[in-house]
C-alpha cells in the first residue's frame, strides 16, 4: 500500500439532487486539465452514460474518451458489490471446488445480492482496491448512494472492522472447527466463555445458522484480511486533510433536510465538507430584472395561469435563498448551480457541457 | 378513480426514490386515514423523525407517540425493537442480558446485514398482529414511511434471505411469520412514490418489476407527486404563448433572461411530458392486462405563494377524502 493518498472527492446528498451528474461532470472537468482522475458511480443514467461515450459503465472501471488529448485521463466505473465481491474471493485464489461453496453459501449470496445496506459499507473497500488497481490515479471522484444511508461509507468502515477484527469471529471459526486450536491458558479460559455466548446464540437461531456462517466466515478468511488492510486504508484516506466532501443539494426542501443531516452528522465526525452544491439554482440574470421582481411580488391576478407561474417563480427564489442561509451552516463555501439549456432540457447530454459545468465546479471553489 | 374503497391492506410500504416525497405521501394518507376516523400509526425508519417537526411536535422515538393531527407516529431503534423481542416478546430476559448486550455480539449485530432489516419487519409483525394480545390495543392502518427504495425492495426479499441461513428457534419463526405477513395481499400492500421527472421516472420502470417479484404482486398503486396536469391546472402547457408572458418578456433589458425564462418554464411543464410518459409505460408490455393504477397528486405548491409542510399535508388530505 501506498503512503500518501490521491486526492479523494466524496459526493453526498439526497436523492434525485443531481450527484452522478455533478461527480461526473467534476472529474470529467479534472481529467481535462490534466489529472488522472477516477470515477466510481452508483447506478448512472443512460442519458449520462451515453454522454460519456459509454453504454454499459463496467465495475472494473473503463478509460472515457476525452475531447482534448492531453496528459489527463479519465477512467470510470459503476459501484457494483456483488461484482466485487466476487473477483475479492477469486483473487485470493482458493481452489475452485472451495470458491464454489462459497458461492452457494446462503451468507455469501445474500451479502453479494441481497443486502443493499452493505453495499455502501463495502465500498470503502472499493477505493483503497481502486488505488492498487490503478496506482497512478492522481484524484478519486466517488459518488455515494443516494440520502443518509451514504454516511455509512465514512462511518461504517469502523463498524465493520470491529466486528471482523472481533472475537465472535473467532469463536465460530472454532465452533465450526475452522480455527488453529491455542492450547494457552488464556485460549481455554477465553473459549469457557465462548461457549457460553455461542449456546445462546445457538437456542436463539439455532445451531446449523452458527455452522453456514462459521463456515462462511472460515472461508473468507483470507478475504477479510485483505478487506481489514483496505478498510484501514480508506479510514485514514476519509479523514486525511486532503479529502474534500462535497454536500450536494437542490431546490428541495426535503433534499435540504437530508443535506443539513449529513451535515450535522459529519460534524459530529469531526468531518467538515469544504463545499455545498445547490444544484438546479435560479439563473442568474433573470433574477435582476426589474419587470421580473414586480411579476413575481405581484399579488392580483386576473388569469390564472399568471398567477401559478408566479407563485412557482417566487418560491422558487425564496427556497434557493433560505437553503443558502442553512447550507452556509454546514460547509466552508456554497456554490449555485443555475439550470443550463445542454442539462436541463431534453436535448442529447453532450460531454461539452458536463466539463464546463466541471469547471464551475472547481473555478468557483478555488 | 374510487381509489380509497380499494386500499383494504392494514400494512401499507410506502416507497420511492429518495425525494420523491414519501414522507409527505405516508403523512397525508395517514392524516385522511385518522380524519375517516381509523386509528392510525405511521412507522419511520429514519436517522431522524421528519413527521412529527410538520406538527410542530418534537422529535419522536421508537416509542409510538401521539400527534395532533390524530394519528401516532414512531422512528425505529434497532437496539429498542431487540430488546422488545427478547425481553418483552420472547420474556428471555436473562438471554438477551447475557447474550445480546455481550460486547461482542453487539459488534456482529452493528456489523452483519440484514439483522436491522429482520428485527424491523419483526416490529411491523408485532404492531399489526400481537399488539392487540400483547398489549391490549391496535392499529387499523401502519403506513410505513420505507427507506429509498433499493433498500426497500432488499426489505421485502430479506426474511426469506435469513431463513435461507439454516436459522431454527425462535428467529426461524420470526422469519416465517414476517415472509407470511409480506405475502399476505389483504394484509400488505405497497404504494410507490414518484414525480413526473425523468430519474424517479425511470427509477419506477426498474423498481417496480422488482417488487412485483419480490412480493409476487404488483404494487397497489403508483403515486404520482407533484403533479400539474390539465386536470388540476389547465392552461399551463399554453404559458408561453399567452399575453400576458409575451409582454413580460418584452420588458426584460437582458436578452439571456427571456431564454432563462423560457428554460425554467421548461423545466416547470415537462413534468406533463414524464406524466404521460409514466402512463404509456403503465400500459405496455407486461403491465398490459393489468396496468398498476396511477394516482396523480396536485402540486399544492403553485396554489399559494407561501407553503408550508402542514399545508401541502392537509391540502392532500383533503383531496384523499374526494376520491373516496
Amino acid at each position: 500500500m501506498v503512503s500518501s493518498f490521491p486526492k479523494l472527492h466524496v459526493f453526498l446528498g439526497a436523492g434525485g439532487v443531481g450527484k452522478t451528474t455533478l461527480s461526473a461532470s467534476f472529474a470529467l472537468s479534472l481529467a481535462n486539465s490534466g489529472k488522472k482522475v477516477g470515477l466510481l458511480s452508483i447506478d448512472p443514467a443512460k442519458r449520462l452514460q451515453s454522454a460519456l461515450g459509454v453504454n454499459n459503465l463496467s465495475e472494473r472501471g473503463v478509460l472515457i474518451p476525452l475531447a482534448n488529448k492531453g496528459v489527463g485521463e479519465l477512467r470510470a466505473a459503476v459501484l457494483q458489490i456483488g461484482e466485487s465481491l466476487s473477483r475479492w474471493v477469486e483473487e485470493k485464489g482458493l481452489p475452485t471446488d472451495k470458491q464454489e461453496k462459497l458461492f452457494e453459501n446462503p451468507y455469501f449470496s445474500a451479502l453479494a445480492e441481497k443486502m443493499a445496506s452493505a453495499s455502501d459499507t463495502l465500498a470503502a473497500i472499493r477505493i483503497a482496491e481502486w488505488v492498487e488497481q490503478y496506482p497512478d490515479v492522481e484524484e478519486l471522484v466517488i459518488d455515494t448512494a443516494p440520502g443518509i444511508h451514504a454516511i455509512d461509507f465514512i462511518s461504517k468502515p469502523e463498524k465493520i472492522m470491529a466486528f471482523l477484527d472481533g472475537k465472535l469471529v473467532e469463536w465460530l471459526k472454532w465452533f465450526v472447527g475452522g480455527a488453529q486450536e491455542k492450547q494457552s491458558f488464556f485460549a481455554r479460559a477465553l473459549k469457557t466463555g465462548a461457549r457460553k455466548v455461542l449456546d445462546g446464540l445457538a437456542l436463539v437461531g439455532g445451531r446449523s445458522f452458527l455452522i453456514n456462517f462459521g463456515e462462511f466466515l472460515t472461508m473468507l478468511d483470507d478475504v477479510f484480511l485483505t478487506a481489514i488492510v483496505r478498510l484501514k486504508y480508506s479510514q485514514k484516506w476519509l479523514q486525511h486533510s486532503s479529502t474534500q466532501i462535497i454536500l450536494v443539494c437542490s431546490i428541495r426542501d426535503d433534499a435540504v433536510f437530508v443535506t443539513k443531516e449529513l451535515g450535522r452528522i459529519l460534524k459530529s465526525m469531526g468531518i467538515n465538507p469544504s463545499l455545498a452544491l445547490i444544484n438546479r439554482a435560479f439563473p442568474a440574470h433573470l433574477k435582476d430584472e426589474i419587470a421580473f421582481q414586480d411579476f413575481i411580488s405581484k399579488n392580483e391576478f386576473l388569469i390564472e395561469s399568471e398567477k401559478l407561474l408566479s407563485n412557482y417563480l417566487s418560491s422558487y427564489i425564496m427556497t434557493q435563498q433560505n437553503i443558502y442561509n442553512q447550507l452556509i451552516n454546514y460547509a466552508d463555501l456554497v456554490i449555485e448551480i443555475p439550470i443550463s439549456a445542454g442539462l436541463d432540457t431534453e436535448q442529447e447530454l453532450r460531454l461539452s457541457d458536463l466539463s464546463s459545468l466541471g469547471d464551475i465546479i472547481r473555478t468557483e471553489a478555488r | 378513480m374510487q381509489f380509497f374503497n380499494q386500499i383494504s391492506q392494514k400494512l401499507l410500504f410506502v416507497v420511492g426514490k429518495g425525494g420523491v416525497g414519501r414522507t409527505t405521501v405516508a403523512t397525508s394518507l395517514a392524516s385522511y386515514y385518522a380524519g375517516q376516523g381509523e386509528s392510525v400509526l405511521v412507522v419511520q425508519w429514519a436517522l431522524k423523525d421528519s413527521v412529527s417537526p410538520i406538527f410542530s411536535s418534537p422529535q419522536c422515538t421508537h416509542k409510538e407517540t401521539a400527534l395532533p393531527s390524530g394519528f401516532k407516529v414512531m422512528n425505529y431503534s434497532a437496539a429498542e425493537a431487540i430488546r422488545e423481542y427478547f425481553v418483552d416478546h420472547l420474556k428471555m430476559r436473562l438471554l438477551y442480558s447475557v447474550i445480546i448486550e455481550n460486547k461482542h455480539v453487539q459488534k456482529l449485530i452493528h456489523a452483519a446485514p440484514g439483522v436491522q432489516e429482520l428485527f424491523f419487519l419483526g416490529r411491523l409483525f408485532w404492531l399489526v398482529e400481537l399488539a392487540q394480545v400483547e398489549r391490549g390495543y391496535s392499529y387499523d392502518r401502519v403506513i410505513v414511511d420505507a427507506p429509498a427504495t433499493g433498500h426497500a425492495v432488499s426489505l421485502f426479499g430479506i426474511a426469506p434471505a435469513i431463513a435461507n441461513f439454516g436459522i431454527t428457534g425462535p428467529l426461524a419463526a420470526e422469519c416465517e411469520r414476517v415472509s407470511k405477513l409480506l405475502a399476505d395481499s389483504q394484509k400488505t400492500g405497497v404504494i410507490v412514490v414518484t414525480l413526473p421527472e425523468e430519474l424517479p421516472i425511470e427509477e419506477c420502470y426498474e423498481s417496480i418489476p422488482r417488487i412485483t417479484k419480490q412480493l409476487n404482486r404488483p404494487p397497489l398503486a403508483i403515486f404520482l407527486n407533484q403533479s400539474i396536469n390539465s386536470s388540476f391546472y389547465a392552461n399551463i402547457d399554453n404559458i408561453k404563448n399567452e399575453d400576458w408572458f409575451l409582454n413580460l418578456e418584452e420588458k426584460f433589458k437582458d436578452n439571456y433572461s427571456k431564454q432563462e425564462l423560457k428554460l425554467i418554464l421548461f423545466a416547470l411543464t415537462k413534468r406533463n411530458i414524464f406524466e404521460k410518459k409514466l402512463y404509456d409505460w403503465s400500459t405496455i408490455g407486461e403491465n398490459k392486462d393489468s396496468p398498476i393504477p396511477i394516482l396523480p397528486l396536485p402540486d399544492i405548491g403553485l396554489m399559494h405563494k407561501v407553503n408550508t409542510p402542514f399545508t401541502v399535508i392537509e391540502s392532500l388530505a383533503k383531496y384523499f377524502a374526494t376520491l373516496t
